[in-house]
Parts: structure tokens; C-alpha cells; sequence
């Protein structure tokens, strides 16, 4: 089921109604998250909640094994056969593939020619999120930083909590589980932040993402026919696409959660206007990148081990964050060029900068240094973002020397319209506004400013007919 | 909870009524232009009327009509997807005329050719296909008003279709007005009618269809309910030679089934094909916009000398 669909519409409200009505009664109101959670899953395909039952069960019952064991031996079996597990079902179901053509390819590059043994595997919705999910549980108890829980209806409702199931926020067991086994009330402000989060994650992924995909997805099917400057159009348009999309679908998720009394993850902040890549990695899709620095960069020595360690950490973590977006080269060569770009600063030990200070902290108006690095790193970002969106690492590579290629002339019309720029500039505005606060004499119109949010998402869905989320392919 | 429940109710209803009003705002101020069909579904009908696909819907201008046969003419025609003779084709223009007695001024032009009494034959059976006809939803009587809010949000106008510049339109006579000028026709009208002659001989309704009884039926209580309440003429509009030899050749006895029809509901059957390549297309099936006078005073010009007989 799609948050931008009309099924949603009618799903939500009742799953809201039903879920209060069972006010204070914990169990009931948990076996109704799990209900709503596998039907929420189940409408896309529900042979495939076989997969997340199997993992639930998995995932529970090794979480007690691992508490009740005390031999670091026997803990750190359950705990790999826990993670051989949750990555088994990735791999199978979404590298599998990928492996076989990769090694026939590699055979036949060297002259040995060999049969491809590769299936017709569909790959499940959401997968990639709530195998990291359930996974962050046991290794959590692993690392004695959780206690397992006795309550399987709980357990079962955090693994597939529908708000953030299938596109994340990936949660951590340490922060959703709890809110699981205890009481929830509802709050009238949690309520309204839920409602202004709804709001304004359907406005960037209906109005801003789902206006813009028809443009980027002309520029990138056929950029050979195009000019360089539309070709760098198309970059930065698909930026703010997939910023809309994603972010949007996090939003939502938080603001669906809060109604049901539960906090999530903020997921995004305001990544745009990051100073340098480590910046951005700290604002851009923050509970995966939170998750590998827990789980893959800190155990693997972090860069606690010297610079060299630390260098072939940070090309660990950034190329596993690439591979885990989708089983193809151009996400590899994505967070590869990541970790190109993230390196410098890393020697430079200016990594850390900006970690909790934004752009114009305490000013009106930026320093010139301060946009010119907010425009240098978006470029780089940009550079990166057209191997993610590309199809192959051929189209990828052309794209970029066609942008290069300023002899180029465009021989086909890319109509972005006033509309578009507008909804861009919208969206750096009030994000900006989020993260800073609104000032006073905003405050007074914002419900003229919902007003308008409701109207064109309205008008945007009956225009871009409810498309799907790109992060869903992950 | 009351009081989140009751601000969302508010601001949900305050939303409704703010898309509401911007679109009957912008479907009055633009209503020739919102599509191709939206104004029949604005108004019903007493008058004389005007029925058939879209070379019909292009092609017979009622201001003509009026000024000739001086009868009170609409342009109830769509195209061979929504106004082949079918169930909901026959019960909107039910819905849609307000006839409530026999009146001897009253004409309706039914326009015939070999597409619409065909059917695709692996479209499955009329009574599986018949909710899913186009015109399904206006059937009754209260699909025809204005603003037509209910079509608006059916058929998704969303709002950068129903403010924005068009240059076709459907006039107040509802015909659907495509405005190529001369320019258009010298400098692409052989490669169109080209693409859409060979557009044709590969649509499913040539290569893999047959005569339906279903459509002929509805062909005939269509007749039948106009007849009931004025004259009836079918009437076969012109198109280019070569459309005509494909017509032919996906049914070359359409003319005497038609005569046959017209013979035992003793309706008079006005055949136009014969002057085929006569009238200027814009694509070898539609008449020219500016062809489109001289063919409808032709025609009335017709039904005037077979009223006279009469």
C-alpha cells in the first residue's frame, strides 16, 4: 500500500479510530499495530510476509539465546546466524543475480565462457529496511546494549511497524521497542506535529518529486539528444527529486507514527545545504548511515586504528552503503565516489566539522564561504547522484561526458515551466524554516499555508497519478 | 482527541471547498476548453442532435445546421472509443435529451461507418465490457450540470489542464474545434494521414475484430428512441480514397447492411462516401476545421431536399 494512494486514505483513519478506541489496553492496541502492519504489507504481495514472519520469529527467539548465553563463543554463534540469516535473505532475494552476471561477466573477460544459472526473483518491498531493523536487535544484545524482550506480539509489531516498514526510517531496537511495551497516550501536540509532518511530506513527494520525475526521466532516457547545460538540469533536478520522494516518505512515516502515539527518527536535515560530504552524510538518510557507523564502521576499528585502517573503513562503509541500495554497479560506484570525496576532509581531520551547527546559525545572511562550500559540496553531491540514478555505468559515464561536452546542442525541448522552480524554492524555504524555527509573523498564516500545501496536493495527485516511492526498489 | 479531530475535520472540509470552488470557478471561465467533452456533460437538450464518433464530433457543425435546416442542433458525438453504438452510448443520450413528445422539426444526424458497430473480439463479450464503457458513469440524469464538478474529478482535470491555454475547444454546439490553419495542412498533413492510415490498419478493430450484433442492436434502439421523437437521418461523412479502401476492406457490405437498417426503420440513409477525397482532412479520417462549413451546408443542404420530398 502507497502513502500517496487512495487505499491509504481510507486505511489510515480507520487504523487510527480502531487503535484509540482500544486506549490503555496495551496488548490490543500492539496486536492491531501487527494487523495493520502485515495487511499494510500483505496489499503490495502477501506471500512475502512469510519473510518478515520467518525473520520475526528468527530474530526473537536468537535474541533470548544470546541473553541466556554467557560463553563469548556461543553468543557470537547465535549472533551470526542471526546476521547469516537477515543478510541470506538479502542476498538471496536481491543480490543473487547480481552475483551470477557479475562472475559469468568476470569468467568471460578472461576468455572462459560459462552458463548463467540466474532466476526470475521478485525482489520484496522494503527488504533492505526491515532486515536492518530486526538485525540492530540482536546485535544490540549482542553487544549487551539491550535486553531481549519476552513479548513476542511486541516484537513482532516493532520488526513490521507499517509507518516505517518498508522505506524506513530504519529504527534501532534500543529506541521503537521500547515505545512498543509501554503504555502509549495520546498528546494533542504529538498529534499536530504528526499532521503538519503528513502534510508536508505528501506536498515533496506528490507536488515537488512526482512533478519533477517526468522531466528527469526524459533528460536521463535520452541524454544523448541533449545540451550540457540540460544535462546539468537534469542532475539537479533529480537531486531534488529523490529529496522530495525519500525525505517525503519519511515524513510521512514520522507523522503516521506520531498519531499513533510513537516517535521515530528524523531521517533528514536539510541536507542541501551541507558545507562539506561529511556534513551531508550526517543530514542525508540518517538512520542508515547511523547504522553502518554502529555496526560496520565503529566494530571494524572506526578510525580509532590509525589513518590507514580509517581509510579503508570509510571505503567499507561508503561502498557497503552503495551495494545495499540496489544490486547494480552504478550504486557501488556511487558511494565509491563518496568515499573519494569524503577522504580529503578525513585526512584533514575537517570531518567533523558543522556537526550540529546549520548554515546561517545565528545570522541573516550566509559568508561567501559559507555559499560557496554549500555550492561546491551540492556539485559533488550531484556528480555522485547521476551514477545512482543512471541504468548502467555506461549510460552513466556518457551522461557525464555529454555534460563535459559542450559542442553538445540540444535538439529536443525540456519544458521545466514556472511552476517547478517554484515548488524548489518552497521547499529550501520552509525546510530552512523547520530546522531554524518559524519566525512569528509566519506563524500567524500557517494555515493559509496549509491551505495551499492541501490544495496542491490534491491537484499534484490527480496530475502525477499516485507514483511509487523510489526508495521501495530498496 | 476532540479537538484534533474536530481541527482536522475543519481543515479537510475548508480544503474541499476551496478545491471545489477553484474548480467551478475555472470550468466556468474555461469551460469550452477543459476537453473535449466536458461541455456535453454541462447542459441537457431539447433540440435536434448530432451523433456519431469523432469524424462526427470534428466534422458537422449544428450553428450550420441551424441556419439551414433552422432547427435547434448539439453535437452529442465522441469518438470510437466512447460513442461506438453501445448500452451507455444509447442511455446517456437518454439522460442528455429532455425529448418528451414527438415534434416533426426535430432531426437527428446519426453518423455511421464501419468502425463503430465492429468489436475486438479478444475484448470478451459485450456484458463483460459494458460497465467499462466510458459513458457508464453518464447515464442518469444528474450527470449534466454546471459546473460539472462530478466529471471534473472523475475524469482527474487536474488544475494546470483547467487553466491552461488551448486552442482547441468545443464551440456552443458542441463541436469539437481543432483550429489547424493552412500552414499546419501544407506542411504536415501528408506524413499524418499517412501515420494514421497505418494507424488504422493496425488498431485491433481492423485486424482482429468482427460485425457485432451488440453494437448493431444499440445502432437500432438508438434509431429507434429518436425516432420516437423526431426524423432520423444516418449519414455516412467523407473521408480521403485511401481511408475509404481501407473501410472497404474491412467491410465492404457496410453500405448495404446501413441501407438494409435504413430500409425497415424507414429512415433515409444519406451516404457521403461517394465524395470521398472531395472535402480536405486533417489526417485522412477528420475533415479539415476549414472544410468543415462547406461539408455541414452540403449536408443540410441534403436533409432540406429529403424533407422536401417528404
Amino acid at each position: 500500500m502507497l502513502f500517496n494512494s487512495t487505499e491509504f486514505l481510507l486505511f489510515l483513519p480507520i487504523t487510527f479510530a480502531l487503535y484509540w478506541l482500544l486506549n490503555k489496553r496495551l496488548q490490543l492496541q500492539n496486536a492491531l499495530v501487527l494487523v495493520a502492519s502485515y495487511l499494510f504489507y500483505g496489499w503490495w504481495d502477501w506471500r512475502f510476509l512469510s519473510l518478515i514472519i520467518i525473520s520475526t520469529l528468527l530474530d526473537f527467539w536468537v535474541g533470548q539465546k544470546l541473553y541466556a548465553s554467557t560463553a563469548p563463543k556461543i553468543k557470537r554463534r547465535w549472533m551470526w546466524l542471526s546476521v547469516s540469516f537477515n543478510l541470506g535473505l538479502l542476498g538471496f532475494f536481491k543480490y543473487y543475480n547480481f552475483f551470477i552476471d557479475s562472475w559469468v561477466s568476470a569468467f568471460s573477460q578472461m576468455g572462459y565462457e560459462m552458463d548463467a544459472w540466474t532466476l526470475s526473483i521478485v525482489l520484496p518491498v522494503g527488504i533492505s529496511f526491515y532486515t536492518f531493523q530486526t538485525m540492530s536487535y540482536t546485535l544490540d544484545i549482542y553487544k549487551n546494549k539491550l535486553e531481549p524482550t519476552r513479548d513476542l506480539l511486541a516484537f513482532a509489531s516493532f520488526v513490521s511497524f507499517f509507518p516505517q516498514l518498508v522505506a524506513g526510517p530504519i529504527e534501532r531496537a534500543s529506541n521503537l521497542l521500547p515505545q512498543m511495551l509501554n503504555k502509549r497516550v495520546f498528546s494533542y501536540k504529538q498529534a499536530v506535529d504528526g499532521a503538519r509532518l503528513i502534510l508536508w511530506g505528501l506536498f515533496k513527494k506528490v507536488v515537488i518529486a512526482d512533478s519533477l520525475a517526468p522531466i528527469v526521466n526524459e533528460i536521463f532516457s535520452n541524454y544523448e539528444s541533449h545540451s550540457s547545460s540540460v544535462l546539468i538540469l537534469g542532475a539537479v533536478l533529480f537531486a531534488f527529486q529523490i529529496y522530495g520522494d525519500f525525505s517525503g516518505y519519511s515524513d510521512i512515516a514520522r507523522g503516521v507514527a506520531k498519531f499513533l502515539g510513537f516517535e521515530l527518527m528524523v531521517n533528514f536535515k536539510m541536507p542541501y545545504f551541507s558545507r562539506s560530504i561529511g556534513e551531508f552524510w550526517r543530514r542525508w538518510h540518517i538512520s542508515l548511515s547511523t547504522w553502518f557507523r554502529d555496526y560496520v564502521y565503529i566494530p571494524l576499528g572506526g578510525s580509532r586504528l590509525g589513518k590507514a585502517k580509517g581509510i579503508r573503513n570509510v571505503f567499507v562503509i561508503f561502498i557497503v552503503s552503495g551495494f545495499w541500495h540496489g544490486a547494480n554497479w552504478t550504486f557501488i560506484v556511487w558511494g565509491l565516489i563518496h568515499a573519494l570525496f569524503f577522504i580529503p576532509s578525513f585526512l584533514g581531520n575537517t570531518n567533523r566539522n558543522h556537526v550540529d551547527d546549520l548554515i546561517l546559525e545565528g545570522n541573516w545572511l550566509p559568508s561567501f564561504k559559507s555559499i560557496f562550500q554549500v555550492l561546491f559540496t551540492f556539485g559533488l553531491v550531484n556528480l555522485a547522484w547521476v551514477f545512482f540514478r543512471a541504468e548502467s555505468m555506461s549510460d552513466a559515464v556518457n551522461y557525464i561526458s555529454s555534460i563535459a561536452d559542450f559542442s553538445n546542442v540540444s535538439n529536443s525541448e525540456i519544458v521545466i515551466g514556472k511552476k517547478n522552480p517554484a515548488y524548489i524554492l518552497l521547499l529550501l524555504g520552509v525546510e530552512y524554516f523547520i530546522m531554524r524555527g518559524v519566525p512569528k509573523i509566519l506563524v500567524s498564516f500557517r494555515w493559509l499555508f496549509y491551505l495551499i500545501c492541501g490544495v496542491l496536493i490534491f491537484n499534484s495527485f490527480f496530475e502525477n497519478q499516485g507514483a511509487q516511492f523510489i526508495y521501495f526498489q530498496f | 482527541m476532540r479537538k484534533f479531530l474536530v481541527k482536522s475535520l475543519v481543515y479537510l472540509l475548508i480544503c474541499s471547498l476551496v478545491i471545489i470552488s477553484i474548480y467551478a470557478y475555472g470550468a466556468l471561465k474555461n469551460e469550452p476548453y477543459v476537453d473535449a467533452f466536458y461541455r456535453r456533460f454541462t447542459r441537457h437538450h431539447n433540440g435536434s442532435i448530432v451523433l456519431g464518433t469523432s469524424r462526427a464530433a470534428q466534422g458537422i457543425e449544428p450553428s450550420i445546421l441551424n441556419n439551414v435546416v433552422g432547427e435547434d442542433f448539439y453535437n452529442f458525438s465522441f469518438t470510437m472509443k466512447q460513442s461506438s453504438f453501445e448500452k451507455s452510448y444509447f442511455e446517456a443520450l437518454k439522460a442528455f435529451t429532455e425529448w418528451t413528445a414527438y415534434d416533426s422539426s426535430r432531426v437527428t444526424i446519426i453518423s455511421v461507418d464501419p468502425w463503430s458497430i465492429r468489436e475486438v473480439k479478444s475484448e470478451g463479450s459485450a456484458e463483460e465490457r459494458v460497465n467499462k464503457e466510458y459513458l457508464a458513469s453518464y447515464t442518469s440524469q444528474w450527470s449534466y450540470f454546471r459546473p460539472n464538478i462530478k466529471y471534473l474529478l472523475k475524469e482527474k482535470v487536474h488544475l494546470s489542464r483547467l487553466f491552461a491555454d488551448r486552442d482547441r475547444y468545443v464551440n456552443d454546439f458542441g463541436r469539437y474545434v481543432i483550429p489547424f490553419d493552412t500552414n499546419y495542412l501544407i506542411k504536415n498533413y501528408t506524413k499524418r494521414a499517412k501515420e494514421v492510415l497505418e494507424l488504422y490498419s493496425q488498431r485491433p478493430r481492423f485486424v482482429d475484430s468482427e460485425v457485432s450484433d451488440y453494437r448493431l442492436n444499440y445502432l437500432n434502439e438508438i434509431i429507434d428512441y429518436c425516432k420516437e421523437y423526431g426524423k432520423v437521418f444516418l449519414v455516412r461523412i467523407p473521408v480521403t480514397k485511401e481511408m475509404y479502401a481501407l473501410e472497404n476492406k474491412l467491410q465492404y457490405d457496410f453500405d448495404d447492411l446501413i441501407t438494409k437498417i435504413s430500409e425497415e426503420k424507414g429512415i433515409p440513409y444519406i451516404n457521403l462516401i461517394n465524395l470521398s477525397g472531395n472535402y480536405q482532412t486533417v489526417d485522412g479520417n477528420h475533415l479539415w476545421n476549414g472544410e468543415v462549413p462547406r461539408f455541414s451546408k452540403d449536408l443540410a443542404s441534403y436533409i432540406q431536399s429529403i424533407n422536401g420530398k417528404r
